[in-house]
């Protein structure tokens, strides 16, 4: 609070934090504290609700997935409540309570949604073989092509790009949140800037149709969709048709520019009425039986000054507070806002305006009213008292229970209905010590024996995104040492070989030992998704699809030896991995990672690993 | 020059100007506000940090206004100038067209062509004998 603002009256103290001269990271008061406190426990109840529906009926669902999952709903919901807002408050005066803090709302989802962005780039790009802001861009190359060069692909297209270009919308948007930047960008600035929420609204749109829907097969999920879409769309288009009503309005000028804009006997004591004159809107107000007219956007937002009342000797903005004196346009001292006044008249009981403004700040003496001057008894909300009135309170625990009712029961259908995530075990952060035969074709692998006498086949992959380290090669049948993760998928095994600096061959002057032995299974035509194996053993969940499609490109990119996700008989998915024919290297695109591809190739299982040598690998 | 080097370029070239927004901050946000805006001559550290993201984002806007400032001007100039709800209006309803008929086509188009997963792949008897083996 500011040295000015000290000593003044609790209201005018309220005004200071709003009407800028004096600013404060939060203007807090009782509504403010009420709207945020209902914000946080909506937010609270929307995590418990997922987070219990996924730990029932997802339980393998990862820490990562869950955050980055929870994190993208809870933000788009946000935006769909934002978005809302503003048409039903024009529709309807009592949901302006939900207006006033609704800045706050915005913060939240842009915070939410830069988690979400955060870890989904580290998640799918970090920790491979491009900078992870390069991957998010180049990793689908000449998928942005495919609107132009094949359309019936159009659902490869990459959906990453929408939604980071809408998360720096949001960004920018919160970033400019603050008051300061309203006052110093200037309200034009400040709210076609942020009008562009529209803009991230529908990049969105497209971020979830061309990403998640891709990949959860649920009708729960584009039902929701639509639902959301029609909860923005439909208020917004009744809004605009009220709106553009009443910009249509015309007036005839007189011969001295005067227009005829109301009754006079359509205005009450306190309250404003909004005209219309030449195209324009004006607030026309009664106060003391004068009538005065003055601009009919406020200098804050451009509220529409003429919606508001007369609330202690000054006409009051309906959005948030600002008031101005009726006689002058001047906001009341210490505040410098001024609005622009018009002259008016008023003849045989009509009111007549002039569209030329007086001099900024210089006092109008109104015309005098030819009634009777009732007292507005209607109801008025301002967020900066303390008590809402109680038909706005009705109307605005109404609108908090929907919601409260919504949160959840969307939440919970879009955990349950979740695709279920792929199972696997990655025994992250737990080194144990390996010991077998190390063989290197057609991919390194390690040959273990397990207690029963059997001999299982782990392949070998380094840290992150990348394929074995050099120093597995020339070791093709020695017996080796080094420290590693586990990552299991019955009945697949795999080593992260994360501590090269521990391989160690533990007979370097032996003979190498004899290669697994191969069964041919036989020779065909196989269908299926390209996975890189890593994630797909048990690393990543989910590993498969277009969601998981920018980390499968980055580890096949990096060497992780890649595999065909085919169905069986029983609708299982099972997984070859692919090696080239007759042990030549394997040419692919690592573009059709996540996608269908066709493969013609001979099944093999090498020692107990199923394996497609390929002659023709093309996408499906 | 590939797309990579070119996308590389471009995100050395936004660390670069986050960088210099970083130390503007830093000097904006302890020195300069107060010459910059009245009334955050009193404004609270809560409030200086809540600026901060948005002067790393928009820093060359502020240097133009300081520069004003300097030159005899005002930085609130152009919050004098009055918002225009007529052509807000407009575009918002624009917007809002937009969205309504646009949406529905990509509802269409993401649906219609939705990516077939492994699931639709015809299954592969062979997968049998692996299992079984």
């Amino acid at each position: 609070m500011g040295k000015r603002a000290a000593g003044q009256s609790g209201r005018s103290r309220q005004l200071a934090l709003i009407m800028g001269h004096a600013y404060k990271a939060v203007g807090w008061n009782r509504q403010k504290k009420i709207y945020d406190c209902t914000l946080l426990g909506l937010l609270l109840l929307a995590v418990s609700v997922f987070g219990t529906v996924i730990a029932l009926r997802h339980p393998a669902t990862t820490a990562e997935t869950f955050l980055i999952r929870f994190t993208s709903i809870a933000a788009f919901l946000l935006l769909h409540v934002i978005l809302a807002i503003g048409p039903l408050a024009r529709l309807d005066p009592r949901f302006l309570p939900l207006l006033y803090n609704r800045r706050h709302l915005g913060v939240t989802m842009a915070l939410l949604a830069l988690v979400h962005g955060l870890f989904a780039i580290v998640q799918f790009h970090a920790l491979g073989d491009r900078n992870p802001l390069v991957s998010v861009f180049t990793a689908y190359g000449h998928d942005y092509a495919i609107p132009l060069t094949n359309f019936r692909a159009i659902s490869q297209f990459p959906f990453e790009i929408f939604g980071l270009c809408a998360l720096i919308i949001l960004f920018v948007m919160a970033a400019t949140s603050h008051d300061f930047w309203l006052r110093n960008l200037g309200p034009s600035i400040w709210k076609s800037l942020h009008q562009l929420a529209y803009v991230a609204y529908a990049l969105l749109l497209a971020h979830v149709l061309f990403g998640a829907l891709q990949a959860e097969r649920s009708p729960v999920y584009p039902v929701l969709l639509g639902l959301g879409f029609l909860v923005i769309v439909g208020p917004h288009l009744v809004a605009a048709r009220k709106e553009h009503r009443i910009d249509s309005m015309r007036t005839s000028a007189e011969a001295d520019g005067y227009h005829s804009v109301a009754r006079a006997a359509d205005l009450r004591e306190g309250e404003g009425k909004v005209v219309v004159a030449g195209g324009k809107r004006y607030a026309v107000y009664l106060q003391d039986g004068r009538v005065f007219a003055l601009s009919n956007a406020c200098r804050h937002q451009g509220g529409p000054v003429g919606e508001g009342r007369i609330v202690h000797g000054c006409i009051t903005c309906p959005w948030h507070g600002f008031q101005y004196k009726a006689e002058d346009g001047c906001s009341p001292p210490p505040f410098t806002e001024v609005l622009p006044t018009y002259p008016v008249r008023i003849i045989e009981g009509e009111i007549y305006l002039s569209p030329r403004a007086l001099p900024l700040g210089r006092k109008s003496e109104g015309a005098e009213w030819p009634g009777d001057g009732e007292p507005r008894k209607t109801e008025f909300f301002i967020g900066w008292q303390s008590k809402l009135p109680v038909g706005f309170a009705h109307c605005v625990r109404a609108a908090v229970t929907v919601i409260a009712v919504a949160v959840p029961v969307v939440m919970a259908a879009v955990a349950w209905f979740q695709h279920p995530v792929d199972r696997g075990v990655f025994e992250y952060g737990v080194e144990r010590e390996f010991e077998g035969t190390l063989f290197e074709h057609p991919f390194p692998r390690l040959r273990i024996a397990s207690p029963d006498g059997r001999q299982v086949d782990h392949v070998l992959v380094g840290a992150g995104k990348f394929g074995p380290p050099p120093i597995v090669a020339g070791t093709n049948g020695k017996h080796v040492r080094f420290h590693g993760s586990l990552i299991v998928r019955e009945p697949l095994h795999m080593i992260e070989l994360n501590r090269p600096e521990t391989f160690t061959v533990l007979d370097r002057n032996a003979p190498p030992a004899a290669s697994p032995a191969i069964s041919p299974l036989g020779e065909g035509r196989f269908v299926g998704e390209l996975v890189d194996t890593k994630c797909f053993f048990g690393v990543m969940r989910p590993a498969t699809g277009k969601a998981h499609r920018g980390c499968a490109i980055r580890c096949l990119s990096g060497g992780i030896p890649p595999g065909l996700l085919v169905r069986d008989p029983n609708g299982d998915g099972i997984v070859f991995l692919l090696a080239g024919h007759e042990d030549g290297p394997l040419h692919y695109d690592v573009q059709l990672a996540g996608t269908l591809i066709e493969v013609y190739a001979t099944l093999e299982l090498n020692g107990e690993t199923p394996v497609l040598r390929v002659m023709d690998l093309k996408p499906r | 020059m590939t797309i990579e080097n070119a996308f590389a370029f471009l995100w050395s070239a936004v660390a670069i100007y986050a960088a210099m927004g970083v130390v503007f901050a830093g000097l904006f946000l302890t020195r300069w506000y107060r010459s910059f805006d009245p009334s955050a001559t009193t404004g609270t550290w809560g409030f200086r940090v809540l600026i901060g993201p948005g002067v790393v984002a928009l820093w060359p806007l502020i240097l133009l206004k300081m520069r004003l400032i300097n030159r005899g001007g005002s930085a609130q100039g152009p919050a004098e100038a009055p918002v225009s709800p007529e052509t807000l209006r407009r575009r918002h309803r624009l917007a809002m067209l937009v969205v309504a008929v646009f949406g529905p086509v990509l509802f269409a188009v993401a649906l219609v062509w939705r990516a077939p997963g492994w699931e639709s792949a015809p299954p592969v008897k062979a997968a049998a004998a692996v299992n079984s083996h």
